[in-house]
Parts: C-alpha cells; structure tokens; sequence
C-alpha cells in the first residue's frame, strides 16, 4: 500500500508547469516564428502575439519614418533602444556627410568619440537593459590573470518580465549585427577607391563593433548553454524520477512475480 | 545598476590611473632603473607596487583619450595641410608601437596580458602628453627655444619610462631584460622625437 501511495506522489513529480494561462485571448492567430534567440519563452510569445504580428513589418528601415513613435511603444525601454541608436547613426552620418562641412581632422576625432561612446553605451548600458546580458573582465587579484565572464541575466523562463519584450531583443540583436557589416562595407570601398585619410576611423569603427558583437555572441553562447542546462537537469530529474519508478515497478513486478511464480511452482 | 552610477565609476577608474602614473613611485629610489638592470628577479617596492596594483585593472578608456589629447595638440601647431597627416602618425605609432612592445615582450619568454600591457603603455605616454602641451604653451611666448623643449620631453621621457619599465621588467628574466626594456625606451623615444619634431 505505501508503495502505491509513493507512485502517486511520484506520478505527481512528472507534471511539468504547461498549463495554459486563462486570462491571455485565446484563439488569437499564431505569431510568427520567433527569431533563433532562446531567450523568448512560449508564454510571453502568447501574451505578446498582438505585437509580434506586426513587429516583422516594421524591420524594414523604409517603415521606420512614418510610424516612429508608435515603434518606439512596442518596447520597454524606448530611451535604451533611441540610444542604441544614436550614437551609430551619428557617427555613420558624420563619416558620410562630415568631410563637407568640417575639415578631416574634425571629422575624424568626433567619430572616434562617437564609436567609442556607442561602444561604451552598447556594452554597459543597452545590452543589461535590452536583453538582459552582459559581459566584462575581472582581474584576479592574485595572480593578475585576466578572467572574461559573460554573463545572462538570471532569470527562469517562468519569469516572463525579465524576459523583456521579443521586440527590444530583436532590435538588439540585428542592430548589432548589422553595424560591423555597414563599417565593412565602408572599409571595402575605401580600400577600392584607394582613400586611405579615413583609414584610423574605419579601423576603430571595425574593431569597436566587431568587438561587440563578439562579446555578445558569446554571452548568448552562455544563455543558450544556460538553458539547456536547466532544461537537462529538468530532463534528468522526470528521468530520474522515471528510472525510481520504474525500478520499483520492476523490483516489486519481480517479486510479485517470484512470488507468484514460486506460489505457483509449489 | 543605474547609468550614472557605470558612468561615475568609470571616470574615476580612469582620474585613478592617471593620478597613480603621474605620481612619484617611491621616495628611496626615485629612478627604478638601476635595480631593474641589475637585480635578478625585481621586487618592486610598496609605493611602486600599489601603482602596479591600480594599473592592473586595465582598461582602454584611458590610452584613447591620451592619444587622442596628444594628437590633437600636435595637430594644432602643425601646418594646415598636414594636420591628417600628423593625426594619423601620432595614432598609429601610439597603438601599433604598444602592440609590438607587448609582442615583443610577450616573445621574450614573458606571460603578460596583451590588454595589460597596452594598459599601462598607453597610461605612461601620459607624461608625455603633458610635456607635449607645456611646449605647445610655451611656444607661444619668448620661453620656446629648441633646448627648454628638450629639458620638458626629458623630464616627461623620464616619467613615462619609469612605471613602463618596472612593469615590463617584472616579468622578464634577467638576461633578457635588456632585451625586453629596450624597445620600450625606444617606442617612448619615438613619441618624444614626434613631439619635438611637430
């Protein structure tokens, strides 16, 4: 009898937190397929449907103008995301346009500040806010060996706030992307047109976004890691509690059986 | 945390580095050259330790703006169509040269941290800098003769090269030391000659 009741409770164990959330409509047309970033649980894709269906329209930058302030809504934190920005869209205005009205050397400095603002702002501020990751180096005060930690914020997927919205993640994560290969393309047609003055500023721009995105992808490296390490020892512990049950199945199958079978025998 | 509080942080990370190079390191030996040629294995002493100890929480911040600064005041009395030209050296000789330092060392046997090293190159062209913009000042008045401009990059020449040297000596054998020591100098010298000659 008492094993029985330890099925029951183990039985219990086995169900996992997949219910369906009344108070979010139901019946609301699927969303689209979320990008590859793991960081975007089942549930805050259900919540947030109404936004994600409309969100894949406006990545196109032809739609940015008209519809700017309502874009802006769709996140939570709009300041972070303008800043994300600002300093980028500067600093390639002024590489472009700048040399028209200022004289090179000017044109130079303040893109170097601006690249190294945006990286700073990047790095520190708008990868904590956006996504929720971050990546730094801590100096071991013993030895004086450097030591890079990329971290994610910690957060479950059951903790939907943390898991900001699809929509700021999404900003995030194709700004950045698409930074390294706007100032390559610059740098590819600077090295074809033979225009070497803009040399240091191309360098600096490569290196500094290049740098962030290497930094981010491996903090994503680490998220994803994370969430498959839960989502294994998640796994190991329904297996573990598989394998008790099933060993006290079979155990007690074995000498029920053995009982039966010796009843039967004699 | 809220960004005033990164923002402060990193600033006086920064105020704290330059402070700890422009210093003097220790009142006993003011010229740390001696023990670095000779002695086999250099222990640096309190006050020089504590300036390697702030040094060693590197980051790049610092060297950008120093280069910047050191560029721009060469770049304001260089003639006007030179002024790129000028720009463009002074960056790429500052980086570039604290690179093949670093690799040099790093060749010789030494286990540095590159961005370490960077660090701490770039923070003691700081003295420099200032040489550079107290004979920029200087020109402008009856004080900026060719020899006062040459006592000012001595002076400066002398307290860049002091932290530099113990730093990298530290972490080099003996009978490399020398080896190791003289591209520093040298990358120093450089600076100094771009100094004198813009």
């Amino acid at each position: 009898m008492m094993q029985q009741s330890d099925d029951d409770n183990n039985g219990h164990d086995l169900e996992f937190t997949t219910c369906v959330d009344s108070s979010v409509p139901q019946n609301v047309p699927a969303p689209p397929p979320p990008s590859c970033h793991p960081t975007n649980g089942v549930l805050s894709n259900m919540i947030q449907s109404p936004a994600t269906t409309a969100a894949p329209s406006l990545q196109q930058p032809s739609s940015y103008t008209p519809s700017a302030i309502s874009f802006l809504n769709k996140s939570s934190h709009p300041i972070a995301c303008s800043f994300h920005i600002l300093f980028k869209g500067l600093g390639f205005l002024i590489y472009m346009m700048g040399s028209k009205f200022m004289e090179d050397i000017m044109v130079t400095v303040i893109c170097i500040l601006l690249l190294a603002a945006d990286f700073w702002v990047v790095k520190n501020i708008t990868g904590r806010l956006l996504v929720g990751l971050r990546w730094w180096n801590k100096v071991d005060p013993v030895t004086g060996m450097t030591n890079w930690m990329f971290e994610s914020a910690a957060s479950n997927s059951q903790n939907s706030n943390a898991r900001n919205n699809s929509f700021d993640s999404r900003f995030f994560w194709s700004v950045l992307y698409l930074t390294p290969v706007l100032w390559s393309l610059c740098f590819l047609s600077a090295m074809f047109w033979f225009e070497f003055q803009c040399f240091v500023t191309l360098s600096c721009a490569l290196v500094l976004s290049v740098s962030n995105v290497y930094g981010y992808y491996k903090c994503s490296a680490d998220q994803r890691e994370k969430l498959k390490q839960w989502m294994d020892s998640g796994a190991e512990l329904g297996v573990r509690a598989m394998v008790r049950n099933g060993a006290l199945g079979w155990i007690l199958g074995r000498f029920g059986g053995g009982g039966d079978g010796g009843g039967r025998m004699q | 945390e809220p960004v005033t509080e990164t923002i402060i942080r990193d600033v006086r990370a920064v105020g704290g580095k330059l402070k700890a190079v422009l210093l003097p390191l220790d009142r006993n030996s003011p010229f740390g050259y001696v023990s670095v040629l000779q002695e086999d294995d250099v222990e640096p002493s309190d006050g020089q330790r504590n300036v390697l100890n702030q040094l060693r929480d590197w980051d790049l911040w610092g060297p950008l703006f120093i280069c910047l600064s050191l560029a721009l005041i060469l770049t304001t009395k260089a003639p006007a169509k030179q002024t790129s030209h000028v720009f463009t050296t002074v960056f790429i000789v500052m980086w570039i040269g604290s690179f093949v330092v670093t690799i040099n060392a790093q060749l010789l046997g030494a286990n540095i941290s590159i961005f370490q090293s960077l660090c701490v190159l770039g923070y003691c062209v700081f003295p420099l800098t200032v040489s550079a913009l107290v004979i920029a000042i200087l020109r402008c008045t009856w004080f900026g003769t060719l020899w006062l401009d040459l006592i000012w990059l001595g002076l400066g020449f002398v307290w860049a090269t002091r932290v530099s040297s113990i730093f990298v000596g530290q972490f080099v054998k003996r009978e490399r030391r020398l080896l190791a020591l003289y591209p520093v100098f040298f990358f120093y010298l450089l600076l100094g000659w771009l100094i004198l000659l813009f």
